[in-house]
């Protein structure tokens, strides 16, 4: 059933630099965390993307996001209302 | 009718009260492991239990005690049991209501002048401590923006695979010859 | 009599909570029976919703769930055609969200983590002692 998922997630966990992955739906409910990836900040990285892309109304391809910080950087973007975010170590 | 036994693998329930029902299997020889047999209206997991019982030629005393845990098992067996006919059954007097809503309000206004209110949490993190670094970086790398969008394709992509597989009946019969 | 200077502020902190969420409504702490301990609400909460025969159904039917074999239940989301509600099992209390359905559940959910902070200390009112 949702094999193919659990698969997806984690072939994206062997890419270098990544620490973690996390898959939402359109409701902000988790539907697949790795690593650092934490289950209840799904809310709010769909939220994120819903936001970003209240930025751009007519474009049809949804805004990439990348989130910075010290030891980590987060990537977003939804495509047909999944959002997917992947950590990465920037060391 | 809209009632359904739960099975007993439940482990937080057993392994709650499992005090008076271990020693007194121990304690008796009278009782036995083999099952009597019981009437199948009866058996439920908490009566299946009360084989291993003594019969109540014992003392009297163990005849409360006996008692007792039966009446446990009994309890346990009907609180176990998810009955859909009794969930709208309870309701309160209005006036117990308001006397309660106003006891708690009272005691809450007492409670919040002791203990503080946490402050409220932060809308934003705190980010970076040199933005000065960040900001002079070289823009997101053109390759981060293909990982992404990849990823974020193929997500999209097998989350349509999706489907529930009919493994088994969504209505089981209980019981019925 | 105006309402105590703490009250006050615990009513400023839940707001703040609410407002964090788009299309949240309501937050309604209750005990098992849906007597209300606390609430806060904006006026777009549906009337219905804030009355006790509402709020105490949760607490049955969280005791119902949790004879499901899948150990105790945590909480409950409806949706509605045009509201959402989630519950939240917190034992002696319960907590009640009532929010738009276009309302982000995952963000509905996390609040959970706040919520926490204050219910601690909110147990002891519900408590018969």
């Amino acid at each position: 059933m949702e094999k193919a998922l659990e698969r997806q997630l984690d072939e994206t966990m062997n890419n270098p630099g990544v620490v973690g992955v996390l898959c939402a739906d359109k409701q902000g409910l988790c539907l697949g965390a790795r690593g650092t990836g934490e289950r209840q900040t799904c809310g709010l990285i769909t939220s994120l993307a819903e936001t970003a892309q209240k930025l751009h109304p007519d474009e049809s391809s949804s805004p990439v996001i990348s989130i910075e910080t010290d030891n980590m950087q987060i990537l977003i973007k939804s495509k047909e209302g999944i959002t997917t975010a992947v950590y990465k170590s920037s060391t | 009718m809209g009632n359904c036994c739960c099975p007993s693998d439940d482990k937080g329930f057993q392994e709650q009260e499992p005090d008076e029902r271990s020693s007194l299997i121990g304690n008796h020889p009278g009782s036995s492991n083999s099952p009597r047999l019981v009437p199948r209206s009866e058996r439920t997991p908490g009566a299946s239990r009360s084989d291993s019982f003594p019969s109540p030629q014992n003392h009297a005393s163990q005849r409360g005690d006996e008692q007792s845990a039966l009446n446990r098992i009994l309890h346990q067996t009907a609180s176990n049991v998810i009955d859909v006919a009794a969930i709208d059954a309870r309701s309160m007097e209005q006036h117990e209501y308001l006397d309660k809503a106003r006891q708690y309000s009272s005691k809450l206004t007492m409670l919040c002048n002791k203990t503080p209110i946490p402050s409220r949490p932060h809308s934003l993190p705190s980010g970076v401590g040199n933005p000065h670094a960040i900001l002079s970086a070289p823009p997101l790398s053109q390759a981060d923006i293909q990982f992404i969008t990849q990823v974020a394709d193929r997500t999209a992509q097998t989350l349509k695979e999706i489907k529930v597989k009919h493994k088994e009946d969504l209505v089981v019969p209980f019981g019925v010859p | 009599m105006s309402m105590p200077e703490c009250r006050k502020e615990l009513k400023k902190y839940f707001n703040h909570l609410m407002s964090l969420v788009e299309g949240l409504y309501a937050i309604i702490i209750t005990d098992r029976d849906g007597v209300p301990v606390f609430k806060v609400s904006t006026e777009n909460a549906p009337e219905l919703a804030l009355r006790p025969t509402f709020l105490s159904t949760f607490g049955m039917a969280t005791d119902q769930a949790s004879k499901l074999g899948l150990s105790k239940n945590k909480s409950m989301i409806s949706t509605y055609s045009a509201f959402q509600v989630v519950h939240l099992n917190k034992l002696p209390l319960i907590v009640t969200m009532v929010a738009s359905s276009k309302t982000n559940t995952g963000m509905l959910l996390a609040l959970e983590r706040d919520f926490d902070n204050v219910l601690k200390d909110m147990r002891a009112v519900v408590d018969i002692s």
